[in-house]
């Protein structure tokens, strides 16, 4: 090959890519010399934008600073107000918090799986993960109404409670999934040349992933066990009983594999929930939302989102408005540090699932 | 003669039709794997006539010539191929010709794409030079195993020879080269595990990434051709060729149902992967099957 030095510009329009997301890369022969990440084509002001509206009407906005995986913004949205205004949530409203967060999870890995496979030239997993995903998407309109953006999470609780028949539904679905997962660890995980394509690539240590922020998937692939879920457990997390799945050798293979574990725990989870869950209110009552004046004082919460530490910064001067909402998405870091350190001196043929592999959401980054 | 000329326009008409109809059939099975309905088998052809229609933007002469110079390969190659007891140019070269045939097509493309000056084009150039460095190695053992099993170059007198279920494939010396040959014909062809050289998530379509309009669609008939060219050589070399068209057809049907399946369950390798794997098994069992085909001679 030849030693000219080459730009290349994979994304934004670029059939690796997936969401509004773009790398430069600099190329010396099949080796990549120096990359670039753009972030910037999703920028929607949602920070600024929340300042200007009384605290019920963000959770139209927070929803959408992740597509794949808006529930945990709902959340812990909620979480900061309620941490903020001093409100119980019900025991009942954990429970079903937990579920929604736990199919959001599943529809976000599966949606991933679907991205990995298209990065290796694998269309049948994902073809296979897509249509599997949209049964958890469907569960989710019935419960919520809404297909991506559930709006459902409120603080005090949850909006209403889970529908007749929701429960029957729900595990037939997960019995379902539980069906087709050894069919993908046939055809994709075991595969000898999905192994050989991502072992070995992308390697990080523990040290370079705490410094840079790694959390989630990226650091429990270097062996540290690190999910806010047992850490600072939250919503019904701390009845439950699940692992935390490790593994040692930090590199794109393990974080795939991490995913596909992680995918059974949270089968298990749901299931649990549907046992557990004591009957009763789903909702604490707040004040009229539109005159709904939370009490003065600063908070950050943090919470397990399916791609790592998802944390809130907030701020409230005693208005019908928020004063600072500030997110610290899990993609941020990977999406820009990480990515740029992984990404220098790996192979062409690898740009697109060091990427994917790194589970980054082109609109966490930007917001 | 007029037999002959005849033969020579239809020749490549059904070439084309079966490329196609195995282009829309791959379509299919491969949706159904994917457990979704797919697009109509004659998706391609629609695919083409609206691509046709389309505004084309040329890179410049070389860039128009490449293109053209890449179907004259593929239809000069077809001419020289026995289709169920229909060989236009049976009497000149054989193997041989086809040997040296077949790199006009990569040949075109890597002029084209010279033309295009897009960085993706010269990736998928290289890659493509790369990856056939690595396939035409075992592939001329198989060639080699073959010529002297049968002591002719004649592809003519080899489909001759295999008539009445004396399949080559049958034959010990020339399994190994089957078994070679069949792994390798996803690198001729281009799919799965090695469609490294278009690799649309890597290098958005390598080659192809300049190409819209007419030229899009010269490239595609040009793809269905590659298609019927490879896998109508192994029909030809090992099962036996046919007499009539309709068995030969069947037989290409087998071949391909059996390539498209090993597309479905495969990622893609990296090219120095690739080259790995083309330089160890097949070309282990092309050389194994040449050096029987030497000694049981």
């Amino acid at each position: 090959m030849d030693e000219r030095e080459l730009e290349l510009f994979f994304g934004p329009q670029h059939m690796g890519m997936v969401g509004n997301f773009s790398i430069t890369l600099k190329v010396r022969g099949d080796r990549v010399v120096e990359a670039r990440a753009n972030p910037g084509y999703l920028h929607r002001g949602f920070a600024k934008m929340m300042e200007y509206r009384v605290w019920i009407q963000n959770f139209p906005l927070v929803c959408r600073i992740n597509v794949m995986d808006p529930d945990p913004y709902e959340l812990i949205y909620a979480m900061g107000v309620e941490e903020l205004a001093g409100i119980e949530v019900p025991e009942r409203a954990k429970y079903i918090r937990t579920i929604v967060m736990e199919l959001s999870r599943l529809a976000s890995h599966l949606a991933w799986i679907w991205a990995y496979g298209n990065a290796l030239g694998f269309d049948t997993i994902g073809q296979w993960s897509m249509g599997d995903r949209d049964y958890i998407i469907d569960l989710l309109e019935f419960l919520t109404g809404g297909r991506i953006y559930h709006i459902y999470i409120w603080p005090g609780g949850v909006r209403r409670d889970l529908p007749d028949g929701f429960e029957e539904k729900t595990l037939k679905i997960l019995d379902t999934l539980e069906g087709h997962l050894p069919e993908y660890d046939d055809v994709f995980f075991n595969n000898r040349l999905f192994v050989t394509r991502a072992r070995g690539v992308a390697k990080i240590t523990k040290e370079e992933a705490i410094e840079l922020g790694a959390t989630g998937q990226v650091l429990r692939a270097t062996g540290v066990k690190m999910d806010i879920r047992k850490l600072e457990p939250y919503a019904a997390y701390p009845y439950l009983d699940f692992e935390i799945p490790v593994r040692e050798d930090g590199d794109s293979y393990s974080r795939m594999m991490l995913i596909r574990e992680e995918m059974d725990q949270s089968i298990s989870i749901i299931r649990q929930c549907f046992k557990k869950m004591p009957k009763g209110p789903v909702y604490h009552r707040v004040p009229n939302p539109f005159k709904w004046k939370v009490p003065k004082g600063e908070t950050y919460v943090r919470m397990e989102s399916a791609r790592g530490e998802l944390g809130l910064y907030m701020v409230s001067t005693g208005e019908d408005k928020p004063y600072r909402v500030h997110f610290r998405p899990p993609s941020l870091p990977h999406g820009i540090l990480i990515l740029e350190k992984l990404l220098k001196g790996a192979s062409i043929a690898d740009v697109g699932h060091i990427m994917m592999s790194l589970y980054i959401a082109a609109p966490e980054v930007d917001r | 003669m007029v037999i002959k000329i005849v033969e020579m326009i239809v020749s490549p008409i059904l070439a084309f039709v079966i490329g196609v109809f195995f282009l829309g059939l791959s379509r299919k099975i491969m949706a159904r794997i994917h457990r979704r309905y797919g697009p109509p088998i004659t998706q391609p052809i629609i695919d083409m006539i609206k691509l046709f229609y389309q505004k084309s933007v040329s890179h410049g002469i070389l860039f128009d010539l490449g293109v053209v110079l890449s179907l004259t390969g593929s239809v000069v190659v077809i001419l020289f191929i026995p289709f169920g007891g229909m060989c236009p140019l049976s009497g000149s070269g054989g193997l041989l010709a086809i040997l040296y045939l077949m790199l006009l097509a990569p040949l075109g493309m890597a002029l084209s794409g010279g033309e295009g000056a897009n960085p993706n084009i010269s990736i998928g150039i290289s890659r493509k030079f790369i990856l056939s460095l690595g396939y035409e190695v075992p592939f001329l053992f198989v060639i080699l195993a073959i010529m002297t099993h049968y002591k002719t170059i004649s592809i003519v007198e080899i489909v001759r020879a295999q008539q009445g279920l004396h399949w080559s494939i049958f034959s010990l010396p020339l399994l190994l080269s089957a078994i070679a040959y069949f792994i390798i014909l996803p690198a001729i062809l281009g799919i799965r595990p090695f469609d490294i050289v278009s690799a649309p998530q890597e290098i958005a379509s390598g080659p192809m990434v300049e190409y819209g309009g007419k030229y899009l669609a010269f490239a595609s008939i040009d793809h269905a051709l590659h298609l019927f060219i490879g896998i109508a050589l192994f029909v030809d070399l090992f099962l036996g060729g046919a007499r009539e068209p309709i068995t030969f057809f069947i037989k290409m049907l087998v071949v391909f149902i059996i390539g498209l399946f090993i597309n479905a369950v495969f990622p893609r390798f990296r090219i120095e992967q690739a080259i790995k794997f083309l330089w160890k098994w097949p070309t282990f069992f092309a050389f194994l099957g040449l050096i029987v085909a030497l000694v049981v001679r």
